[in-house]
C-alpha cells in the first residue's frame, strides 16, 4: 500500500531541530522527498551552522528515506528562491512547503528594542511570505502548463498569535500575521490547485523547555503528550494529496489533540443605523463585553 | 570563486560516493559549480555539491535532469560519465535481466547522458568536454564480471566514435582506472588483509584513490587538453604484472 506522501517533494524550513526536525522525519517516513532547510542558529537567531540540517538528512537517509540539506536564509527573497529552486532542480517538482523556521527574542513590550522587533518579525512573517511566494509562482506556472499540481502550504502560527503572550509582543504579532496570511493564501491559491493551512503547536522544544518547563516535561510514564513528534502527523496529512478539501484553517495541535481554531465570526454587536455619540459608546461597549463569551487568557497574564 | 575551473558547470553521474565523489570534490575545489546525480540522495553531506535525482538508464529522466540543470545553471561545460559498477556474477548462470541491467548502466546510460549533454554543448560557443570512466576490466579479461567488462570495453569504443562525430565542439576522452579503494572495496577485494595482498600486486604498491582518478579527469577537462580527444588515459599504478612471472620464479 502506498504511503501517504509517496514521492511528494516537501520543503521543511527550520528542520534541523525541534518540531521542524520531527516534521522532516515523519514526512520522509511517509514516503516524501524532503528538503531539510536550516541555517543552524541559536535560539535567538544568532550564528549559523550547516550541521543540524545535514544531521537530519543523514538520519533520514540512514532510515531508508530521501532528503537533501539546504542552508539558505528563508527570510531573504533570493535565499528562499534558491531553496525552492533547489527542490525543483533536485527532484523535478515541489508539492508542499512547511513553514516552521523562526526564533524568539522575548522582552516585555515597554523595553522591546527595534532590533529585536525587526529580527523576530522578519524571520517569522517575511520568512513565511518568501518561501511560499516562490512556491506559489511555481505552482501557477505548473497549472498553466497543464501539470495539475496539488500544492500545499502549511504555516506555523501559535496560540501566542491568536490570544497573545506576555513578553512576546513581536512573536505574537508575527504569528497573528501568519494566521491572516494563511487566509489570504487559501482564498487566492485554490485556482492553482494549492491549499494553505496553519498549525498552532504546543510541544517541548528549545523554544519552550525553558520558560514552560513544568508543563512541557516528559511524564515519568504514560503518553509523552508534549513530545514534538506528536505535532507532525497532522503535517503529514496536510502535505498529502488527501487534504485537498481542507484550506484556510488553523489547527491547535498537541499530544493526541487536534482543535480547529479561528473560524473568526462576529460576536455580540449593536447597530443604531447612524453615527454614534462617543459618550453613548461607553454603555454599549460595557454591555457587549458582558455578552461576549469568556476569552482564552493571554499566555502568561496574571 | 577562484580556481582553474571557476565558472565551469560540471555534472558527475554517480557523484554521490566513491570515485565520482572524489571527481566532484576535485572540480568543486577548482572553483566549478558541480552537480551530481543519482537515484537517491546520499547519507553523507553533499556540502556544495548540487543533487539531481535521476535514473540515468531512463532516457526521459536523463532529458528531464539535463533540462533542470541547464534551466538553473544556464549551460553545461563538463560531463563525467562515472556512474557504473557491477556485483560479481557467474557468467554461466547470470539472468538475462541482470546482464541487460549491467549493460544499461555501464554502456547505454553514458550514451544517453552524452547525447543530452552534446545537444546543449553544440550550441555553446565554447562547446564542452565529456569524460567517460572506463575500467581495466574493459581492457583485459573480466572473469566474474563479464557483462561489466564488455560494457566498459564498449564504452571505450563509444568514446572514440563520439569524439569523431561531435568534434570540434565537443571533446570526448576516457579515463581507465585500475584497482581503486572506495566504499565498495570490501565487495570487490575482500577483507582488509585481502585488500593489502591485492595492493601488493600493483607495481605502485597501493590501491588507487578517487583523487588519483580525479586528477586525470580534471586534466582531460582542462584547456591544456584542447587537442586531446578520443584518447584513453590509463590510471592503474603500472597495471597487472603477467601472472606467469611469479609462477615461473617460485
Amino acid at each position: 500500500m502506498a504511503r501517504l506522501c509517496e514521492e511528494r517533494v516537501v520543503i521543511v524550513t527550520g528542520a534541523g531541530r525541534g518540531i521542524g526536525r520531527e516534521h522532516a522525519l515523519a514526512l520522509a517516513a511517509a514516503g516524501a522527498r524532503v528538503v531539510v532547510n536550516d541555517i543552524g542558529t541559536a535560539l535567538n537567531g544568532e550564528g549559523a551552522s550547516q550541521t543540524p540540517a545535514e544531521e537530519v538528512v543523514a538520519e533520514i537517509v540512514a532510515a531508508g528515506g530521501q532528503a537533501i540539506a539546504n542552508a539558505d536564509d528563508i527570510a531573504d527573497w533570493a535565499g528562499s528562491e534558491r531553496l525552492v529552486q533547489q527542490a525543483i532542480s533536485a527532484f523535478g517538482r515541489l508539492d508542499a512547503v512547511v513553514n516552521n523556521a523562526g526564533f524568539v527574542r522575548d522582552r516585555m513590550f515597554v523595553s522591546a528594542t527595534e532590533e529585536e522587533w525587526d529580527a523576530v518579525v522578519r524571520v517569522h512573517m517575511k520568512g513565511h511570505f518568501c518561501v511560499a511566494r516562490h512556491a506559489a509562482a511555481h505552482w501557477r506556472d505548473a497549472a498553466k502548463a497543464g501539470a495539475n499540481p496539488s500544492g500545499r502550504i502549511i504555516n506555523t502560527s501559535s496560540g501566542a498569535g491568536i490570544w497573545g503572550s506576555v513578553g512576546q509582543a513581536a512573536y505574537s504579532a508575527a504569528k497573528a500575521g501568519i494566521a491572516a496570511l494563511t487566509m489570504v493564501q487559501s482564498a487566492e491559491l485554490g485556482r492553482y490547485g494549492a491549499t494553505s493551512n496553519a498549525i498552532a503547536p504546543i510541544a517541548r522544544t528549545r523554544m519552550t523547555e525553558g520558560v514552560f518547563s513544568g508543563m512541557m516535561a516528559r511524564p515519568e510514564d504514560g503518553f509523552d503528550a508534549m513530545h514534538p513528534g506528536n505535532v507532525s502527523p497532522l503535517i503529514v496529512w496536510l502535505a498529502s494529496e488527501a487534504s485537498a478539501h481542507c484550506t484556510g484553517r488553523i489547527f491547535e495541535v498537541t499530544g493526541g489533540r487536534v482543535t480547529l481554531l479561528g473560524g473568526m465570526t462576529r460576536g455580540p454587536e449593536r447597530d443604531i443605523g447612524q453615527r454614534w455619540e462617543p459618550a453613548d459608546l461607553g454603555a454599549a461597549v460595557t454591555e457587549l463585553l458582558a455578552e461576549q463569551p469568556a476569552q482564552v487568557p493571554v499566555y502568561g497574564a496574571k | 570563486m577562484s580556481g582553474s575551473f571557476a565558472g565551469a558547470r560540471v555534472l558527475v553521474t554517480g557523484g554521490t560516493r566513491g570515485i565520482g565523489r572524489g571527481i566532484a570534490h576535485a572540480f568543486e575545489q577548482a572553483g566549478a559549480t558541480v552537480y551530481v546525480c543519482g537515484r537517491k540522495p546520499p547519507e553523507e553531506s553533499l556540502g556544495a555539491l548540487r543533487f539531481l535525482q535521476s535514473d540515468i538508464r531512463d532516457a526521459d529522466q536523463v532529458t528531464a535532469m539535463m533540462e533542470r540543470l541547464v534551466s538553473e545553471a544556464g549551460g553545461i561545460d563538463v560531463v563525467v560519465n562515472n556512474a557504473g559498477g557491477s556485483p560479481p556474477a557467474d557468467a554461466a548462470t547470470a539472468s538475462a535481466r541482470f546482464s541487460a541491467a549491467i549493460i544499461a548502466l555501464n554502456l547505454t546510460a553514458p550514451l544517453l547522458v552524452s547525447q543530452a549533454a552534446n545537444a546543449v554543448m553544440q550550441k555553446q560557443e565554447r562547446g564542452g568536454a565529456i569524460i567517460n570512466i572506463c575500467s581495466v576490466s574493459g581492457l583485459r579479461p573480466s572473469p566474474g564480471t563479464a557483462a561489466y567488462g564488455a560494457a566498459k570495453a564498449g564504452l571505450l569504443n563509444l568514446t572514440q566514435s563520439l569524439a569523431v562525430e561531435w568534434a570540434p565542439k565537443v571533446r570526448l576522452n576516457a579515463v581507465t582506472p585500475g584497482l581503486i579503494a572506495t566504499e565498495l572495496s570490501d565487495m570487490h577485494y575482500g577483507s582488509p588483509e585481502a585488500q593489502a595482498r591485492v595492493a601488493a600486486t600493483v607495481p605502485a604498491g597501493r590501491l588507487g584513490l578517487p583523487a588519483d582518478i580525479a586528477a586525470a579527469v580534471l586534466f582531460l577537462a582542462s584547456a591544456e587538453a584542447s587537442y586531446v580527444s578520443g584518447a584513453n588515459l590509463v590510471v592503474h599504478g603500472g597495471g597487472e604484472k603477467p601472472a606467469f612471472l611469479d609462477a615461473a620464479s617460485s
